[in-house]
């Protein structure tokens, strides 16, 4: 069976089982792009209930569907993440019943600090005054999150509304430009959502306010992942969604998040660019991202001949990763073109080179591999099938590889003593690389195929060699960039 | 009627496809396309055909509503893998911690038994780190060296395991084809 027949086939194994039910996703799309208009439309109506009703009603009624069965006196339960994440529990006066810290973080702040029957502003004076003194918040690390639970959605959204502006003012009094996050975990349409924050929460330990929030963050960011976000503070996720519109559909925001703790975009930029000793970079791009619960900047940018990616931590500006790949974006030539040796030449470079004068089933194909055009050439004799890949400018053979058709003679000389030793393997391989310290060395013998497999490491490159095991010979070697 | 495979189509003209899709007909171009790919590498991380269907549609509704946040870099494929990986990841964390590899994963579809052979073969005598480098290749079209990049390995590696997991694949048909083989040739 040879690639192309192997590859249809694979692949029509898994196309098949997938029914065409694309009128259903389309009817799914439109829909979901219907209910995030009306969503938003929502949000509008509810900044007009502020005005409205907050002045009727400030005693909080109903109680939340977790906590109203164990003490219907609680009404509204409310958490502010940092890092530290407290979670207050209050009645229908705003007044704190219970003071929960939910991580060790928090244990720090409230200390012994007792809330019980104290008016909320009073409390979330003290616990942001402490956040503050003890550096949670300052001017580098500025966002705060305030999740509100109530049963009752409008109550949730006054409250969402109050707590806002009440600790603008804190944060203002003590001279810090902060970004507030918030959002209400009661909303019936969410339903599903808040079900699995509570079991992201339950899982990570964290408050379910931060759970919904990172929930919000990855379904409206594909490329970050829920593990990467969990140990992140709420300034950094705050960052990671810095200038990306739409990045928080279910979150209301205000203010940015402090990047001051960070080097800087531009310095990002100028490490990549000096690591890479590149002068003038096109396509540039920087961007946060989170690496290992990191923040870092990402910076890619390309030159004429390589694609560049690089990772840079934004505390330190150490380059954690950095990657160079040859562009291959760039269309394949006109086959005809007289830079290229023509097809026939190409066949005849990969049969005199594999001693074959009858091929059998003859393929090619013009590929780019690496940014360089080869002609992909495919062939068979009676006992191997030959893969050859030849530069298409100057006909030199870029890889060989031979692999013995598996057919039922073949399997019936599985005698072992008649193999060559592995370091004779080996030697075979490092004269024909013409190398002689190798390095990570690896051999290794596939008694079923009769193969050492030949692997090394020298000067920037990694050699893959076949060596039959009987006769010695070469069936495959590879040259590639480390 | 030709079978439309990503490896046949330049990366440019996916990308044109892929910015195009608020458009139905590229939309379901696309689907058609990108199928097959995203239910592989879904049924290989979720380990169960309801799963991995609800996952292939879940990724199509993203892509979608994300395509703004595309940014053209003349290589969809890896942003379509990272959201499927993503998206089939989340999935699998939603579940069991340890999930098993559904007895009815070849219940699907197949029109020839041998082909129910050949997929239950794939899917339970390769090992996962074996199947997931030969469908990104022979499905994603991704080249070896992308494949190890993706994968966190070598290329040598990859290109050995490959070589091993298509021998095993040729192993399991060997004698039929053995015999069409020989027909062929003569």
């Amino acid at each position: 069976m040879k690639k192309t027949d192997i590859q249809t086939r694979v692949y029509n194994l898994f196309d098949e089982q997938v029914p065409d039910r694309f009128t259903s996703v389309l009817s799914k799309c439109k829909e979901k792009e219907r209910n995030d208009s009306m969503k938003k439309h929502k949000i509008f109506q509810g900044w007009w209930w502020k005005v409205s009703v907050a002045c009727l009603f400030l005693v909080l009624l109903g109680g939340t569907y977790y906590f109203y069965q164990r003490n219907y006196l609680v009404d509204s339960v409310i958490q502010i993440d940092v890092n530290p994440s407290i979670q207050l529990e209050v009645n229908q006066k705003d007044k704190v019943m219970k003071c929960v810290a939910l991580n060790d973080d928090a244990k720090d702040i409230i200390k012994d600090m007792d809330f019980q029957n104290v008016d909320i502003d009073v409390a979330l004076n003290a616990i942001i005054g402490s956040m503050v003194t003890k550096g949670y918040l300052d001017d580098l690390s500025n966002s705060i999150l305030i999740s509100v639970d109530n049963n009752d959605e409008k109550k949730a959204e006054e409250m969402r509304q109050k707590l806002v502006e009440k600790i603008d003012n804190i944060l203002n009094t003590d001279k810090i430009n902060g970004s507030v996050l918030s959002q209400t975990l009661s909303n019936k349409e969410e339903k599903k959502e808040v079900s699995e924050a509570e079991a992201l929460a339950e899982q990570y330990h964290i408050s379910v306010g931060k759970a919904k929030l990172i929930l919000d963050v990855v379904e409206n960011n594909p490329l970050l992942k829920v593990e990467d976000l969990v140990t992140l503070s709420i300034n950094e996720i705050n960052v990671l969604t810095q200038g990306k519109e739409d990045s928080l559909s279910h979150v209301e925001k205000q203010g940015n998040a402090s990047t001051k703790a960070y080097i800087g975009e531009e310095q990002a930029k100028n490490i990549a660019l000096e690591h890479a000793k590149v002068t003038n970079p096109t396509n540039l791009k920087v961007e946060f991202d989170t690496e290992d619960g990191v923040i870092i900047y990402e910076v890619d940018f390309e030159d004429d001949t390589y694609e560049y990616e690089y990772e840079i931590n934004a505390l330190n500006g150490n380059v954690i990763t950095s990657d160079k790949e040859r562009r291959d974006d760039r269309p394949i030539e006109n086959e005809n073109s007289k830079d290229y040796i023509s097809r026939d030449k190409a066949k005849e470079i990969a049969f005199n080179h594999a001693k074959v004068t009858s091929p059998k089933y003859v393929t090619v194909e013009l590929d780019k591999e690496d940014g360089i055009t080869v002609y992909q050439i495919e062939f068979e004799d009676s006992t191997y099938e030959y893969d050859y890949e030849i530069n298409a400018t100057n006909g030199t053979i870029v890889t060989s590889d031979k692999e013995r058709k598996e057919t039922a003679s073949t399997n019936n000389s599985n005698n072992s003593s008649n193999f060559i030793s592995s370091s004779k393997a080996k030697e075979i391989a490092l004269n024909h690389a013409k190398v002689s310290n190798p390095q990570q060395l690896e051999v290794e013998l596939d008694k079923e195929d009769r193969e050492y497999s030949v692997e090394f490491h020298y000067n920037g490159y990694e050699y893959d060699y076949e060596i039959d095991a009987v006769t010695g010979k070469i069936l495959k070697s590879e040259k590639e960039r480390d | 009627m030709e079978q439309s495979q990503i490896s046949k189509i330049s990366a440019s003209s996916l990308e044109h496809l892929l910015l195009d899709i608020k458009e139905e007909e590229s939309f379901y171009e696309l689907y058609l396309l990108l199928k097959a790919p995203i239910y592989s590498y879904s049924l290989s991380i979720l380990k169960n055909r309801e799963d991995a269907l609800d996952n292939v549609q879940d990724v199509f509704i993203t892509l979608y509503h994300q395509i703004d946040s595309y940014q053209p870099t003349q290589k969809p494929m890896n942003w379509i893998f990272t959201i499927t990986k993503n998206a089939a990841f989340s999935k699998l964390r939603k579940k069991k911690p340890t999930v098993e590899l559904d007895e009815n994963i070849s219940h699907g579809k197949f029109q020839k038994e041998e082909d129910r052979l050949l997929f239950q073969y794939f899917m339970e005598q390769l090992k996962e780190e074996e199947r997931n480098i030969v469908l990104l290749h022979l499905l994603w079209g991704f080249k070896h060296r992308e494949i190890a990049t993706i994968l966190n390995s070598n290329v040598s590696t990859v290109l050995s395991k490959y070589h091993r997991a298509i021998k095993k694949l040729q192993e399991m048909e060997g004698f039929r084809e053995k015999n069409r083989h020989t027909n062929k040739s003569i």
